[in-house]
C-alpha cells in the first residue's frame, strides 16, 4: 500500500467526539484563583529554606533575629526532654498526618507509570508549612 | 476547510485576542470557547480523562498567565493553545514514569470537580469505546517517538492542514510533510497486521 492511501484511509477514520463537559467551570474557576494559590506554595518552599537559613546562621555564626530568641526561652523553660516533644516530634507527627491524608499514589491513564500527587486544601498549606517551618529550624536549635 | 469557515474561525479568533488584550478577565471567552477543544485534542492523544483534564488545565493556566506576552502577528490564538497543548503533552509523555505533584486546591472545588469530572467519565469512556479504528491507531501512533508523535496525531486524530502543523510545532511545512510521511511508513506495517485480524475483516463487511 502506498503512503498517500494509507494517509487517506487513516484520515477518514471517525474520531470520539466531545460531548459538552461539566466540569468546564470548575476549571475556569481555578484558573481565575490560581495567583492566590500560587503565592502559597512560593510561601511553602520560601519559609522553611528561609527557618533553615536562620538555623545555619545561628549554629555557625550565632547570630539570630527576634523570634528566635523568642523560640531559645520557650525551649529552656520547657527543658530539654519537653522541646524536642514540642518542637520536633509533634511537629513532625502533624506534618506525616497532613502528607498521609493529601498524598495519593496515582497509575497513569497509559498505565507506564506512577506518581504522588498531594492536593492540599489551604488551611492543611498552613499547617504542613508551619510544621515543616518548626521541624527544620527546630534540627538546629537542638543540635 | 472551505476558505469563508476558516475566515470565520479567525474573526473569531482574532475577536477574542482584542477582548483579552484589553481586559485580562475576557480570557474567560477564550477558555469557553477553545476548553472542549483542547481537551478533545488530549484526550483523543491520551486516551484517558484525568490525563486530558489534567494537561487541557495546565494549558490554559499558561495561556492566562503568558497571555501578556502573546503576539498574534507570530501566530494566531487557536494554533498558540494547540502549541502550548502539544508541549505539554511532550511533557506528559516524558515524566510518566514517576513524579510528584503538589497542589493547593480549594476543598469545595475539589470535590466539585471530582463529581463533575465522574459525570463526564462516563459519556467520554463510553465515546472512546465506540471507535475502535481511533483506539488502534492512538495506540499505533502511541509507540512511535514523540517528535512523529505530535505531528501524526495533529494530523490524523485531528485533522489539520499541513499549515496549521507547521504553525503549531514551529516547523516549515516541508518539514512536516517530511514528518508525516515518515510517521505514515512507520505505521503501515501495523496497519497492514490490524486490517488482516479476522475481526477486522468482520467489521469491514459489517
Amino acid at each position: 500500500m502506498q503512503n498517500d492511501d494509507l494517509e487517506e484511509k487513516l484520515r477518514s477514520i471517525t474520531l470520539p467526539d466531545v460531548p459538552p463537559l461539566k466540569h468546564q467551570d470548575t476549571v475556569m474557576r481555578g484558573l481565575f484563583t490560581e495567583r492566590r494559590t500560587k503565592a502559597l506554595v512560593i510561601w511553602i518552599v520560601a519559609l522553611p529554606l528561609y527557618m533553615v537559613a536562620c538555623g545555619a546562621m545561628k549554629t555557625l555564626f550565632h547570630a539570630g533575629l527576634p523570634f528566635q530568641s523568642s523560640m531559645e526561652e520557650i525551649r529552656l523553660s520547657l527543658g530539654q526532654p519537653v522541646s524536642i516533644i514540642a518542637f520536633l516530634f509533634l511537629p513532625f507527627f502533624g506534618l506525616a498526618a497532613i502528607a498521609a491524608s493529601s498524598v495519593r499514589l496515582r497509575q497513569d491513564d497509559a498505565g507506564s507509570g506512577r506518581y504522588l500527587v498531594a492536593h492540599l486544601s489551604p488551611a492543611n498549606a498552613v499547617l504542613a508549612l508551619l510544621a515543616l517551618s518548626i521541624v527544620l529550624y527546630s534540627i538546629f536549635l537542638l543540635w | 476547510m472551505h476558505p469563508a469557515e476558516k475566515q470565520e474561525i479567525l474573526d473569531t479568533d482574532w475577536k477574542l485576542y482584542l477582548a483579552a488584550k484589553t481586559d485580562r478577565r475576557q480570557f474567560s471567552e477564550t477558555f469557553r470557547m477553545y476548553y472542549p477543544r483542547i481537551f478533545g485534542y488530549a484526550l483523543r492523544r491520551t486516551g484517558g480523562v484525568d490525563a486530558a483534564a489534567e494537561i487541557a488545565s495546565a494549558t490554559f493556566e499558561k495561556a492566562f498567565h503568558g497571555f501578556a506576552r502573546f503576539e498574534w502577528r507570530e501566530i494566531r490564538l487557536s494554533s498558540w493553545l494547540y502549541r502550548i497543548a502539544t508541549n505539554e503533552m511532550n511533557a506528559h509523555y516524558r515524566k510518566r514514569r514517576f513524579r510528584l505533584e503538589i497542589r493547593i486546591v480549594d476543598a469545595a472545588d475539589e470535590a466539585a470537580m471530582t463529581a463533575c469530572l465522574a459525570d463526564d467519565r462516563e459519556a467520554l469512556e463510553h465515546e472512546l469505546l465506540l471507535h475502535e479504528q481511533y483506539r488502534w491507531l492512538r495506540s499505533a501512533i502511541d509507540r512511535l517517538p514523540l517528535r512523529l508523535q505530535a505531528a501524526l496525531s495533529l494530523r490524523y486524530l485531528e485533522q489539520k492542514s499541513l499549515a496549521e502543523i507547521g504553525e503549531i510545532l514551529q516547523r516549515p511545512e516541508g518539514t512536516v510533510k517530511s514528518l508525516i510521511s515518515r510517521g505514515t511508513k512507520r505505521l503501515r506495517e501495523a496497519w497492514r497486521q490490524y486490517s488482516s485480524e479476522p475481526e477486522a475483516a468482520n467489521r469491514a463487511k459489517r
